[in-house]
């Protein structure tokens, strides 16, 4: 798993943009690593950050668990 | 008959398939997944091969795939599961651009080239809960079991809107919907249309391009492809009923035996039996 694949914490999604990070999806914590093999072994680096349900669309929490929080993965190809 | 093994651990099930040196599948397994993946690896193996009679001696080679595929020490080469479904559906069906695999837990979508690499694709998001496991859920909620749903489904005279843009949304809709009195079947019916408009949202995100190929175990009811074949306008394959949930196994047994093929070629192939312990 690439380095890249520890959780960071908020970095800003328009400076995540800027870096080449393509936000692709919101999984529970449980499955993060077997996302995170999957995009690693198609060639992709991949950036874990928690998710914020204020950036969901509406501001909807309906399946947030402030006590195990989503985790929001980006992707790039490996440079 | 010599054969090459392949092994899907999937998250809820664990499949294993047997391609013989022509190319013909051989035999099939399958076994709970649970939480002993090496244990529900060799279960599958172990019915594939009672299945196939094939002699202990002749399994060759072994490729292993889905999320628990670096579960089996005993293997010789490991593949994604889009690798592998894109495999298995071209076994079937070799003009296959698009494949959309509907598991239990995962919805993918790819687009493949002519030589079956894969060009695009897409995994479902949380948020937009596309699964089996929303289909099982909603039958269970209406007190039915998953394998009544086609039944069901066929009874309906008019399905009922179920959004489905979230899961937990989804599911408040199909309370409300049984409170208003709405039968089982049309919300059943709405759920599975529900599901399916998500599906053809994920293919058009790889661009996708005919043939269409529909693969995992939710396949396995025909009302369901009848609904994509209706949303997306066009034909779809669907491997044989019986196999739909065994594509990524296959297409892991294929590439296992084109590996071996190749190593064959450099005089490098393993000359041992493959064996997976319990």
């Amino acid at each position: 798993v690439s380095a890249a694949s520890a959780v960071a914490a908020g970095a800003p999604v328009a400076e995540l943009a800027r870096q080449g990070w393509e936000r692709r999806a919101t999984v529970s914590p449980e499955r993060v690593f077997e996302h995170v093999l999957l995009y690693n072994e198609l060639g992709y680096e991949v950036r874990v950050e928690r998710a914020d349900p204020a950036e969901n669309p509406g501001g909807c929490s309906a399946c947030f668990r402030p006590e195990s929080p989503d985790r929001v993965l980006y992707i790039r190809r490996e440079q | 008959v010599n054969a090459t093994v392949g092994i899907d651990v999937g998250s809820t099930y664990t499949k294993a398939a047997l391609v013989g040196e022509d190319g013909r599948l051989l035999g099939t397994g399958i076994c709970p997944t649970g939480f002993r993946l090496e244990a529900a690896a060799s279960a599958a193996l172990e019915e594939a091969r009672a299945a196939s009679r094939i002699d202990d001696g002749a399994l060759l080679y072994l490729c292993s795939t889905g999320y628990g595929r670096y579960s089996l020490p005993e293997r010789d080469l490991q593949v994604t599961d889009l690798t592998a479904q894109a495999w298995g559906a071209r076994f079937f069906f070799p003009r296959t651009r698009t494949v959309l695999d509907v598991g239990g837990q995962t919805m993918k979508a790819m687009r493949l080239d002519e030589s079956g690499k894969v060009q695009s694709f897409r995994l479902n998001d949380k948020c937009a809960a596309g699964t089996g496991a929303f289909l099982e859920k909603t039958a269970r909620y209406l007190g039915y079991r998953i394998e009544e749903m086609p039944a069901l489904v066929e009874c309906s005279t008019e399905a009922v809107p179920v959004s489905g843009v979230c899961a937990v949304f989804a599911e408040s809709e199909v309370i409300n919907h049984v409170s208003a009195g709405a039968a089982p079947a049309d919300i059943m019916h709405g759920a599975m249309r529900s599901l399916v408009q998500r599906s053809v949202q994920l293919m058009k995100r790889v661009k996708m391009e005919p043939e269409f190929t529909l693969v995992g175990g939710i396949m396995r009811f025909s009302t369901m492809t009848r609904v994509m074949h209706e949303q997306l306008g066009a034909a779809v394959n669907v491997p044989p009923e019986a196999l739909v949930q065994y594509t990524g196994a296959i297409g892991a047994a294929v590439l296992a035996g084109r590996r071996l093929e190749k190593l064959r070629r450099e005089g490098e192939a393993p000359e041992r039996a493959v064996e997976v312990a319990a």
